[in-house]
């Protein structure tokens, strides 16, 4: 996504703005600082850029700033899930937390980073000359974050290893399905069960469209696999995987990460998550980009516990085909290993963590 | 890192605001004079509230809303070396 240059960032551009309730508002009322003082330096003293989702937006907008604080784009409690599981502790050792506050809490949202400008992580800047969007527009907050696996799988933007585009998901092209037609109102701003990581609780299922697909008479094999499938196992394709991920700072203290380069690749494996709504015996997995020493940088052994969680993650990748290589007849998936993870495909250090989602034999015909 | 480069731009852009917001170049006075009409324009349709709102924030909406004056005041963040590597 192309950066604003810097004045764009800060222009108001939409006189309407000025017509509209929050234009009403006055800049001060939100962003502080001396609206009355000539004097630049004056008039920024106090100015905050961002202003805080619960002290500004709660005043008119309470049940969605209460809701939004229990989200995963605000609590970040995904990471938090994840880090501290790995670790072993309930809450981040102090190594782990530096770790957390140089590299991911930059993926905090709040109001404004979605409705009025670019999320900080992906540059900023107003969206449109301050004029508050509603949906945000997806190319420039959903997928400015959410980039180099969601919006490359969903756009059809990833390279086949065996050369040629990986198509794009069908719900994009021809679907032309923005983000919020799946991920609404409720998911995004926490308005569902307290959630400790994204799939804890299914927001949106691809049932709530595609209604009684398991007893349409028209494909006779949803009624055939659909309670042991998920359903992307038959309707996704290559999708990446990233592997070693290794975060530290530069001596002028600038956080950076080094990961090697991802891999396109399709593994089916077990799930590790059964839940009511996620009842599968087999999902997609994704190498997700961790390591055992991925935060070694800031101490030694800072996840004693990495084994207690997969490398290979639950997956549902953004790259849904109604026809795939696996799907085309029953011997292009049953028996066929290269389709699953099984234990060749696993780094030999991280074999116990993957113990519980790896796929001895393939199913046979 | 980003919001290392943002802070650091922002202060840029804020530091040279304050410095050129006071200077006397043409330029910026024949931008703030138009934008001043089109402030007054807005308030006087607005109700009484409005009003006292846009008025305190004169200042704000005067450099925010001129395109001149901002591409002659903001200067570009000096590119910081690119340390990651891979796909974040």
């Amino acid at each position: 996504m192309p950066q604003l240059e810097a004045w764009e960032q800060v222009f108001v551009s939409d006189d309407e703005f000025f017509e509209t309730t929050h234009g009403d508002l006055g800049c001060v009322a939100c962003h502080g600082g001396d609206g009355d003082s000539s004097g630049m330096e004056e008039a920024h003293t106090g100015m905050v850029r961002d202003p805080d989702s619960i002290e500004t937006c709660s005043s008119c907008h309470n049940d969605t700033t209460t809701t939004d604080a229990m989200s995963l784009h605000s609590s970040l409690q995904g990471y938090l899930t994840v880090m501290n599981t790995r670790a072993g502790t309930e809450e981040l050792s102090p190594g782990l937390e530096l770790a957390f506050e140089n590299h991911c809490e930059e993926c905090h949202t709040s109001c404004g980073q979605c409705h009025v400008s670019r999320p900080t992580s992906a540059g900023g800047g107003l969206l449109a000359g301050h004029s508050f969007k509603n949906p945000p527009p997806m190319n420039l907050t959903c997928t400015g974050c959410h980039g180099s696996r969601v919006n490359d799988e969903y756009k059809g933007k990833n390279e086949a290893p065996e050369g040629g585009m990986i198509p794009a998901d069908v719900h994009f092209n021809p679907g032309g399905m923005a983000c919020f037609e799946c991920h609404g109102d409720a998911e995004m701003h926490g308005d569902v069960p307290a959630q400790s990581h994204r799939y804890d609780d299914a927001a949106v299922e691809c049932t709530d469209c595609h209604l009684n697909v398991e007893d349409s008479d028209e494909n006779p094999q949803h009624a055939m696999h659909a309670e042991d499938l998920a359903c992307q196992v038959c309707h996704s394709v290559d999708y990446k995987n990233c592997y070693s991920c290794h975060v530290q700072t530069s001596e002028e203290g600038t956080p950076y990460f080094k990961i090697e380069p991802s891999e396109m690749a399709f593994y089916i494996g077990k799930n590790a998550v059964q839940s009511e709504q996620r009842p599968w015996d087999y999902v997609l997995l994704r190498h997700v980009p961790i390591d055992r020493d991925s935060f070694s940088f800031y101490g030694e052994d800072l996840l004693p516990e990495f084994d207690s969680l997969p490398t290979f993650a639950y997956a549902t990748p953004h790259n849904i085909q109604t026809n795939t290589p696996q799907n085309a007849s029953c011997d292009a998936c049953h028996g066929n290993e290269e389709l699953f993870l099984t234990p060749d495909k696993v780094p030999a250090d991280e074999l116990v963590a993957n113990e519980d989602v790896i796929v001895d034999v393939a199913p046979g015909p | 890192m980003r919001r290392a480069t943002i802070g650091i731009f922002g202060l840029m852009v804020f530091g040279l605001l304050a410095t050129a917001c006071s200077s006397d170049t043409a330029e910026t006075t024949a931008a703030i004079e138009t934008t001043v009409l089109n402030t007054t324009t807005t308030t006087t349709a607005a109700t009484t509230t409005t009003i006292e709102a846009v008025a305190a924030d004169a200042s704000c909406v005067e450099c925010h809303t001129d395109q001149v004056t901002l591409q002659a005041l903001a200067v570009e963040p000096v590119a910081e070396e690119i340390l990651s590597e891979g796909e974040g």
